[in-house]
Formats: structure tokens, sequence, C-alpha cells
């Protein structure tokens, strides 16, 4: 797509309206996930760590008592630190120490969350409902829509965010959100879900978005096959499509976006092949927060220097104005 | 062979030491709202006529600073400033080199099928370009990679000038050409340690002895951090083990399933290591 025809489709929202009972259904998840009784502890990295970047292991319980895993890096000084929330593509894990280490040359802390059961150390409790061969995206998908993986995964961020809001390291009023594919799509959950938390989030090509498109593009590969999976294992003539593809809207990224608050930069890159550029319109189409988003024509879904190197000035200001 | 491709490097060694010394540079702020970091781009006379541009990222805290000399690889440019930010929160300033055109000359037309042998959700590339190094280089590319690595040695002996009384050890890091240069540049000035991943070129034909890699590397006696990806087909493993064998403090980690590419892991280790090397008291 070119940018001239994603200026013409400003007003696209997705296929699949928002479900009627979302913002009552995320309430109660997000009660569910308050109701977790914190339990955490930080265990330093020494080898890794030097007087201007210390490097801990986060460790702490998540929904149905997942053992979960975050890295987290301070910098110099006692606090509390503006922090950045890091969430990583799919199916990957956290990245290099020495790459979250950017943020602290900026003077941020981080705090790098890693999925369950994906590649980095956290626990995936399990238990899903339906096919689990197909990744992430479906599982869970046999059962009612509280029981999909991305729901809670959702509801585990949430505690994540819980412990970022009483463990004392951090300055409340600069959490900032980072993520690029699935670290876009839960960073944009992340803040809707905590928007009284986060004052800034940068996403990059989110994932999980307009589902429905991704059939209709024939995009149900790579990222999001299990989609595929899905339709030609478990449901071959498409009749229960509508039924499996309704309870996703339930972690469509599009959804979450109406509840979003804070300031948002966005970016796609417009030869995307991964995660679609239409389905990323309706996600930005949906945020009514301020937003600003940026186009990288003839990139794809890959590292954009271009939209990393706009961070360090959009995550260096306070929220009286002044630099960080 | 091996000496005089050597005892030539040193000679362009102490050319570019000399240059270092006298020439006019001009360094330009890029503008930040970062308190914690200052960034500047640079334009450097070469030895050969003309100039080269390179980045500049410097802690705005007290110095002296440890520098991070980096190199990047022939089919990309220049690193972006966040990236090199990281090095700033181990109190390190960053110059960061931008390449000759024309290097990316040094892989041959053969695109070779890279199957990853992965599930589609699986999936991941494993090297930005098919193409695979050959024994002999290009005339073009070679010209490039001659003057490239030229330019890095003049970088490296304007180091002290660009950081004043602030600048600390050195330490150079690079990734395919970029981890060559970084090895060479190693080689030839003082540094206190190396990092390189998948370096490139070596094993060539005696003809293209002089951007040979293993041949300039011979005697570097600085502890260095090598990693390979053993299913790289640009810098084959073999290739690298030719460099490593001239090196005399060498760690050496292999990645079974990584090809051409950043390794997480690998810069999980560079951590480590720079964050001991640096510990290390002196000023080289």
């Amino acid at each position: 797509m070119t940018a001239e025809e994603l200026v013409r489709s400003d007003a696209y929202r997705g296929l699949r309206p928002c479900p009627d009972d979302f913002d009552a259904f995320w309430a109660e998840r997000v009660a569910e996930a308050d109701a977790v009784t914190l339990s955490s502890e930080l265990v330093p990295d020494e080898a890794r760590s030097c007087p201007t970047c210390r490097c801990l292991d986060l460790w702490f319980t998540g929904m149905l008592e997942a053992r979960l895993h975050a890295r987290v890096l301070l910098p110099a000084g006692e606090g509390p630190h503006p922090v950045v929330l890091q969430f990583h593509g799919y199916p990957g894990a956290t990245r290099s120490w020495l790459e979250q280490a950017s943020f602290v040359g900026m003077g941020c802390a981080v705090v790098a969350f890693d999925c369950p059961g994906q590649g980095g150390s956290s626990q995936d409790a399990g238990g899903f409902v339906g096919t689990t061969v197909a990744g992430h995206i479906v599982a869970g998908i046999e059962g009612p829509a509280e029981g999909l993986y991305y729901v809670r995964l959702h509801q585990d961020i949430r505690i994540l965010c819980n412990i970022v809001r009483t463990c004392g390291l951090f300055d409340l009023a600069r959490v900032f959100v980072n993520g690029a594919s699935q670290g876009g799509g839960l960073g944009v959950a992340c803040c809707a879900l905590n928007a009284d938390l986060v004052s800034r989030a940068a996403i990059l090509y989110p994932f999980l978005s307009d589902f429905d498109t991704v059939m209709e593009l024939g995009a149900d590969l790579i990222a999001y096959e299990g989609l595929r999976y899905q339709a030609r294992w478990l449901d071959p003539t498409g009749e229960r499509q509508d039924e499996w593809l309704g309870k996703l809207a339930y972690v469509d990224s599009k959804n979450f976006a109406h509840l979003v608050r804070c300031d948002v930069l966005f970016g796609t890159g417009l030869a995307d092949t991964v995660c679609p550029p239409r389905t990323q319109d309706a996600v930005y189409n949906e945020l009514c927060c301020p937003k600003r988003r940026l186009l990288f024509e003839g990139r794809g879904h890959e590292e954009i220097e271009g939209f990393d190197d706009q961070l360090v000035d959009f995550f260096s200001v306070c929220t009286d104005g002044r630099s960080a | 062979m091996g000496d005089s491709v050597l005892h030539c490097w040193e000679e362009k060694a102490r050319l570019a030491r000399a240059a270092a010394q006298r020439c006019s540079y001009n360094e330009d702020a890029v503008p930040s709202r970062n308190q914690h970091v200052s960034y500047a781009e640079l334009e450097v006379p070469s030895l050969d006529g003309g100039s080269f541009r390179a980045r500049v990222i410097r802690p705005t805290t007290p110095g002296p600073h440890p520098v991070v000399l980096m190199f990047h690889d022939a089919m990309r440019g220049v690193r972006g400033w966040h990236h090199m930010t990281r090095f700033v929160a181990l109190d390190c300033a960053v110059v960061a080199l931008s390449n000759r055109d024309g290097v990316r000359g040094v892989l041959v037309d053969e695109p070779l099928a890279v199957g990853d042998g992965l599930g589609i959700a699986m999936r991941v590339p494993t090297c930005e370009a098919p193409s695979r190094i050959g024994r002999t280089i290009g005339a073009e590319a070679a010209e490039a990679i001659e003057g490239t690595l030229c330019d890095a040695l003049v970088l490296a002996h304007l180091v002290p000038r660009l950081m004043g009384d602030g600048v600390g050890p050195m330490v150079t890091w690079g990734e395919g050409l970029g981890g060559g240069i970084a090895l060479v540049v190693a080689a030839l000035v003082s540094v206190r340690a190396a990092c390189a991943l998948n370096p490139l070129p070596s094993a060539l034909d005696d003809s293209c002895a002089m951007l040979d890699v293993a041949r300039m590397v011979r005697g570097l006696t600085c502890p260095v951090l090598l990693g390979t990806g053993m299913l790289d087909l640009q810098a084959t493993p073999e290739a690298q083990d030719a460099i490593a064998a001239g090196i005399a403090d060498v760690r050496r980690i292999r990645y079974p399933r990584y090809g051409h590419e950043r390794i997480n892991a690998y810069e999980d280790e560079m951590l480590s290591f720079l964050v001991a090397q640096l510990a290390k008291g002196g000023c080289t």
C-alpha cells in the first residue's frame, strides 16, 4: 500500500466490530488479575552489571500460579527511574541485555517481559482448550474467550504492572511502553488496561489485529499461521469461523485502542507482509489519544532504525515537558 | 606472505596515526532532547583524498569514558543512534565508522538457497543476503574494503582528539565485515579488547592476501570474544577458524543453529565480557 492509499483509508476501523461487552469483559479480567497476591523477587546478575547499569532477573507469580520472568535494567542513581516496559515479538523472547541497555543509556530503567511458553523463561501454565500445536494465537480457542492464551497473557502483564506500581523503583509519572509486532499488540493492550500508569507508548507494526482482514488477505501465514491451522484442521468448511473469530475479537489490538489514553508513536512498514498494513490501520484509526504515525516506504516486518531513533526523543520528555 | 601483509598494514597504521594527529575534521552536533547522551556526525579526511563519515555518541557525565569503536557489516549502513546508545549504559562513548560505497561487492553473485528447516511459525531469516564470499574479491570491492580499513585506522587514532581529556580505554566491535575490521584495528592499534561476530573476509586466495583478516591479525594479543554462527554462508566457520588461529587470547563461542545474523546470546556474552574488560585498570 502506498502512503497515499494509507492516507485515504484513515476511516478504516477493521472488518469485525468490537464486541458490545468488550469493556465489561476486560474489567472482569483486570479484576481477576488484581486479585492475585503480588509475589516477586529481584535477583541481581552480577556478571553483567556495572555501576552505570545494573542487570537483574525479576521472577513473579502470574495467573494460575505460573512463574514468570522479566529482565530488569536499572541506570545509575537511587531512583525512582523512568521506566520502559518492553514487550517482544512472536515467538521470541526478550532480546539481549545489551540491546535493552539502550534505554539505560537514555536514563531509563527497563522491564522486559518474557511471554510465557515462548523463547524466554516465563512458564506457561497450560490447560488451554483446543489445539496447542498451531501456536499461541489460537490456544484456548475451543473454550470460552477468557481462556485464550492472550487473555491470560494480558492479565499477566496487568500483574507485572501492579508490581511496577508498588515496588518503589520507578517514577510512576514516566512509565513508557515499547514493542514491535507481538510486542506492539501487547503494548496497545497494556496501555489500555493500565491507562492510569502509562504516559507514552511506541508501537511498531502491531500484531494481533483485525483477524478477519488477515484471513481475507490470505496473510494467515507466518505469525498468523494459527488461524489457517484452526480453519483447515478444526473448521474445514468454515461454518464455525464466525464463532472462533468472534472470540479472538476480545484480544484484537484494534478493540483495545479506544481505551488508550497516553501519547502514542506508531510505526508501519508499508511493505509488511507479516502484519499487513491494513490491519495496522484499524488499530491506529481506533486510537483516540494523542498520536503520531510514521510510515516507512519499502520497509517490511524488520528492524526499522528510523523508528527506533525516534525513541530517544520520544521517551526523553517529562510530564512537565522538561527533558528526562 | 603473511608477514609482508602485516608489515604493509603496520605501515598504513603509522600513516593513519600521523594523519589523525594533524587532520582537520568536522563535527556537527545532532540535536536531541536527552540529557544523558550527546550525538554528533563526523567528517574526516581519508588517507587517499576525499573524506569518510562517522557517528559519535558521548555520555554527558564527566569522563574519562571508555570508547567503543564500532564497525558495521557489508550489507548495511552504520547502526542507528538508539541501537548504539546501549554502550552509554556502560558509561562508554561510541565512535562508529560508515563504510565506503562498494564494500557490498565482497559478496559474489551466487545466491544460495537458505532453508531453515523450521515450521512456518518458527521461520526467521538466517541470512540477510544469501550470497557468499568467494576466495577472491572483485577490484571495486577490494578497493572499497582497503579504503574502509584505512579509514578505520585513521578513526582509531583520532579517538584521543575526539574525547580529549575524557578518553579511557578503547574496545573494538563489529559484525561481519565490521567484525573483520574490528579485529584488524585491534591488531594494529592499542586497544583493551575486541569483539567480533562472524568476521570476514578470510581464507582468500593469495591474490587477495592484503584483505585477508586472518593474515592481518596474526599476533593480535588483546582479549577477543569471537562468535560464530555455524550456519553462516558468508563468513563460513572454516574461514573464521583461520582468523581465530592467529589470535593469542580468544574466547570462541559457536552457535550451531545460527547463520549470518544478530545473535542475542552472543550479545549477552558480549555484555559480560565488556563489563569484565572495562573493569580492569589502566588506559589500554
